[in-house]
Parts: C-alpha cells; sequence; structure tokens
C-alpha cells in the first residue's frame, strides 16, 4: 500500500501537462549521431551486392570507429587503434585498402611535408601526423583525419557499449573541416596556414563546409539554396528572417538540430566599426536554452530584439542594426508591431 | 489499437522497426518527461532533457539485450541526461532551496518546495521512489549504488520532508490503488 508520501508525489506527478512527443526531432536527433555498434550490422551499411563474401573476410577484426567534434576538441573511439611510426608505403597503403570508406590522401601539402605517423582507428578512420617544412627554427606539424562519415558526428556521443579501447586525441583548435563524396576530412590543428589550407582544399577539389566551433555546421558565403537547406536539416520550421537593409549578405550560417544562425554583412558607411549583425533562430520550445548558448559568443553582447514568429524565436544580439530596421524585418515576416 | 504492455512494445522495438521504435517513444515520452520535469523543474529543461533520452533510446534499444531490463535502463538514461541538461544550465533548483528557510518549516509548503530543500542525493532517491515508484533495488541499480545506501537516504529524506509536508501529510486522500499513470 503507497505511503502518504507517495500518494502526495503521485498527486504533484500527475499534475505535470507533458507536451506532444518530438517524435520528429527524436528522430533527427537519432539520425544524426551514430548508430550504436552492433558488429554483425557493419557489414549492410559498408558493403553490398556480390562484393560481401569476399570483403567479409578483409575485414574481419576491423571494428566500428566514432569520430566526434566538440567544442575544439576531436576524438576518436574505436575499439581497434593501431599506431604506425614511420610508416612505411605499404602499411598506409594496407590500411587505405581495408578502410571502410573511399580513402584519397592528402593532396596539394606544403612541399617538403612528411608523413611522420599515424592512426588506424578501426577500418573508418586515419588520423595523419605529417612534419612540415619550417623556414625558421620552430617545429611544424600538421595533423588531418580521414573519416567515414558515418562514423561521423558533431558534439559529444555516449560511449558506445563494448568499447573496449577508447582512445581520445585533443586539438586546440578545429581548423576545418570538409566533405569529399565518402570522406570526411578534418584538420584539427592549426599547423596549416589559411594559404596552405586552401591550396590543399583545391588540390583535393573539397566542398566549402568550414568548422569555426562546435556543435553545428557553419557555412562561410552561404548561398540562398545554402541557407534553405540547413533550415530544412533542423527540427523546426524555419521563417529565415527578410527585410534586411538592401545590400545586406549573408556571411555565415550554422546550424544546430534546434537552431539557426545567420550572420549579415550590413551595408553603411557609418556601420564601418561594426557591420555585421547576427540573428538565431531557435526553436521556441528550447529558446532559452538555444539563446544563452548562442549569447555565451557574445561576452558585451545584450539580447536587442526578440520576437517570436509560429514554432520559432528569432533573437537579435545588439548590433548596429537601428530600431527602424528591426521593425522592417518584422513587418517582412508578417509581424505587428 | 488495443494498448500493449510496455515489455511487448520494448521487444518489438529491439527488431529494428522504425514504426516500432516511434511507439515505444511514444508509450515513454510522458514518462521521461515528468521524470526529467521533477529534477529539473523547468518545462524547456525538462523537455530537453526528455528528448535527449528518447535520441539514446531510439538510437539504442537495439543493443538492449532483455527487453525486462527496460526500465532500469530508461531511468538511467532520463536521469544521466537530466543530470546533464542541469550542469549545463546551473543549478536550477538552487534558487528554490535558496528560497526555503528554516521558518518555512512552520508552515505548510507545496512538495516542490520540499523536494527542493533536499540535497541532490536524497532528493533523487525520493524522486525515484515516490514519485516513480520504483523499488529500492530498482533504485540502487538506476543510480548504481548500494540497495542499503538507498534505504538509508530514504530514510533520512522522509525525516527530512515530513516537518515541511506535515499538513498535506494529514490532509493526503487515502491512497487507491487505481491512480496509476506511469506506463512504465
Amino acid at each position: 500500500m503507497p505511503s502518504e508520501l507517495t500518494t502526495i508525489c503521485r498527486a504533484a506527478r500527475a499534475d505535470i501537462d507533458v507536451p506532444a512527443t518530438p517524435l520528429a526531432a527524436i528522430r533527427y536527433g537519432a539520425a544524426q549521431r551514430v548508430a550504436p555498434p552492433k558488429q554483425h550490422r557493419i557489414l549492410p551499411i559498408v558493403l553490398s551486392g556480390f562484393a560481401i563474401a569476399l570483403v567479409a573476410a578483409a575485414v574481419a577484426g576491423w571494428k566500428n570507429t566514432y569520430v566526434t567534434l566538440g567544442h575544439g576538441y576531436f576524438t576518436i573511439r574505436s575499439q581497434d587503434i593501431q599506431y604506425y611510426n614511420h610508416p612505411t608505403t605499404a602499411e598506409l597503403a594496407e590500411a587505405t585498402k581495408h578502410a571502410d570508406f573511399h580513402v584519397m590522401l592528402p593532396a596539394g601539402l606544403p612541399r617538403g611535408a612528411k608523413l611522420t605517423h599515424f592512426l588506424r582507428a578501426g577500418s573508418s578512420a586515419l588520423l595523419l601526423f605529417y612534419s612540415l617544412p619550417s623556414s625558421t627554427h620552430a617545429e611544424r606539424s600538421a595533423q588531418i583525419i580521414l573519416a567515414n562519415p558515418k562514423s561521423f558526428a558533431f558534439g559529444s556521443t555516449p560511449t558506445p557499449p563494448n568499447t573496449k579501447a577508447l582512445k581520445s586525441f585533443t586539438g586546440r583548435h578545429i581548423v576545418a573541416l570538409f566533405a569529399l563524396p565518402g570522406e570526411m576530412v578534418i584538420v584539427p590543428q592549426a599547423g596549416l596556414t589559411t594559404k596552405e589550407l586552401n591550396h590543399m582544399e583545391q588540390a583535393m577539389h573539397m566542398g566549402h563546409w568550414r568548422i569555426v566551433s562546435s556543435g553545428g555546421l557553419y557555412i562561410e558565403n552561404p548561398t540562398a539554396a545554402d541557407i534553405t537547406n540547413e533550415a530544412r536539416k533542423t527540427a523546426f520550421h524555419v521563417v529565415v528572417p527578410s527585410g534586411f537593409p538592401a545590400g545586406s549578405t549573408v556571411t555565415f550560417v550554422g546550424r544546430s538540430a534546434n537552431g539557426v544562425a545567420l550572420q549579415y554583412s550590413l551595408p553603411g558607411a557609418w556601420r564601418a566599426d561594426d557591420h555585421l549583425a547576427w540573428v538565431l533562430i531557435a526553436r521556441k520550445s528550447v529558446a532559452d536554452n538555444e539563446i544563452r548558448r548562442f549569447m555565451s559568443h557574445f561576452p558585451h553582447g545584450k539580447v536587442m530584439a526578440r520576437f517570436d514568429i509560429g514554432d520559432e524565436t528569432v533573437v537579435f544580439p545588439t548590433s548596429s542594426l537601428t530600431k527602424a530596421e528591426i521593425a522592417k524585418i518584422r513587418r517582412s515576416m508578417g509581424l505587428r508591431q | 489499437m488495443p494498448h500493449r504492455p510496455l515489455v511487448e512494445v520494448v521487444e518489438a522495438a529491439r527488431g529494428g522497426d522504425p514504426d516500432e521504435r516511434d511507439a515505444l517513444i511514444e508509450a515513454v515520452w510522458p514518462d521521461a518527461y515528468r521524470l526529467a520535469y521533477t529534477i529539473l523543474r523547468d518545462k524547456h529543461a525538462a523537455e530537453d532533457a526528455a528528448q535527449e533520452a528518447c535520441i539514446v533510446i531510439y538510437r539504442s534499444v537495439e543493443t538492449l539485450r532483455r527487453a525486462d531490463a527496460f526500465r532500469t535502463w530508461f531511468y538511467r538514461i532520463v536521469v544521466r541526461e537530466a543530470g546533464a541538461v542541469k550542469r549545463r544550465r546551473g543549478e536550477i533548483a538552487e534558487a528554490l532551496e535558496a528560497t526555503t528557510h528554516a521558518s518555512d518549516r512552520e508552515t505548510a509548503i507545496d512538495v516542490w518546495r520540499a523536494l527542493a530543500t533536499l540535497p541532490e542525493n536524497l532528493r533523487i532517491v525520493v524522486i525515484l521512489r515516490h514519485f516513480e515508484e520504483l523499488s529500492s533495488r530498482e533504485i540502487a541499480s538506476v543510480l548504481r549504488i548500494p540497495d542499503g545506501t538507498v534505504r538509508f537516504r530514504l530514510m533520512v529524506a522522509r525525516r527530512k520532508l515530513q516537518p515541511l509536508l506535515r499538513d498535506l501529510w494529514s490532509t493526503a486522500p487515502a491512497a487507491t490503488s487505481e491512480v496509476h499513470t506511469h506506463a512504465i
């Protein structure tokens, strides 16, 4: 028989209003993260058709791997991490051959770059260490991760069950993240200059994804189609603000499941010192969390304007946008003053 | 459609069918949200935590070895995710605690404020025992602490709560067995 305390607590519990199940967001969130390891399910994911029987023997012993990007760090988790110091060409070729993704080795590195060692994490990631030529006595090096996109996720993922050997490597800065067909290229250490990175990007015909932080994807100088595509990938219906001053251009779009951040470059000579305006579009049900997280990037910034439309909350941190311009944006989005 | 026992829903979801996993999430969402809300006392934070927990469940239910282990697994995930949200947001409940002074003990206060006076380790066992109605053995399994520790903490917590809830305690309706809203 329940105690009096249980009766009181049960009544209090029953009074809690439960919101509707956010099934779409849950499905989306689950799909965004690395699937749980279930060894016998690797094959259907990685292989197909007639090759299964032949390659199954080859991949025996290769395990699932997880590559995650967080705030200024990356983590590689695998049951099987092998280290190769001063690798031979044959060792690198062997690791490449058994990878479960199409490995495209880095190209366009500075002349004189030398592969000093590498790590193979399962069959889904390679972490390559290069020593770079330097005009000074200081040593320069670069780390480059090549990973199967299926093993990759932003943020933190729970430690997969049955992971026996867990290795984690920390880099101070995530410099770049590129997406090639079937391969993610992550450059986590600022060993390469921007010019060298651009050269590498061109040599490998890489896409334009670049990450500057964590928890989402950030695209520089996005096209209208990029913005639309990113908006579609969120867990809610995004109404992109319109009505910005003529001549404004979007210079950045960042996305997480519950928010889209846009950076606008505003026209006007008088704005010379503060010509950038940020806008956060957050899913209303989690807006407070998203806003707090977003505003933490502006140490002295305050929320200049905030309004709700549909399933979203739109937030403008302090910028050189005028009240009249914000009012115009509101009107343009169909909101009354 | 007839209401299926949860263990059957879990068993079906373990098979990997997306529709069955959807059904499982629909079934456990209210419990996940209520538990998260009880811990966090903030609806946005609770929704965040419950959603994160459901993502883990949606993604990992296939790895569950036995359907009857779901209940403990479920509570462990929700408690963990609520803790993570709480750490991220700062101690929400601390603000409530700060408003409950010794003088409050002379008056009747609601169960939420009473709960907020408890330290974290006592609060969570009370929530799992009296809100979620888990046995002390189940709580021990969820929190990964000895059964005896759970019972001791419950005893201490009840002693602390009793004077705060004196009025409610005496006016609580007679316990009936039909009031049961748990899907888990």
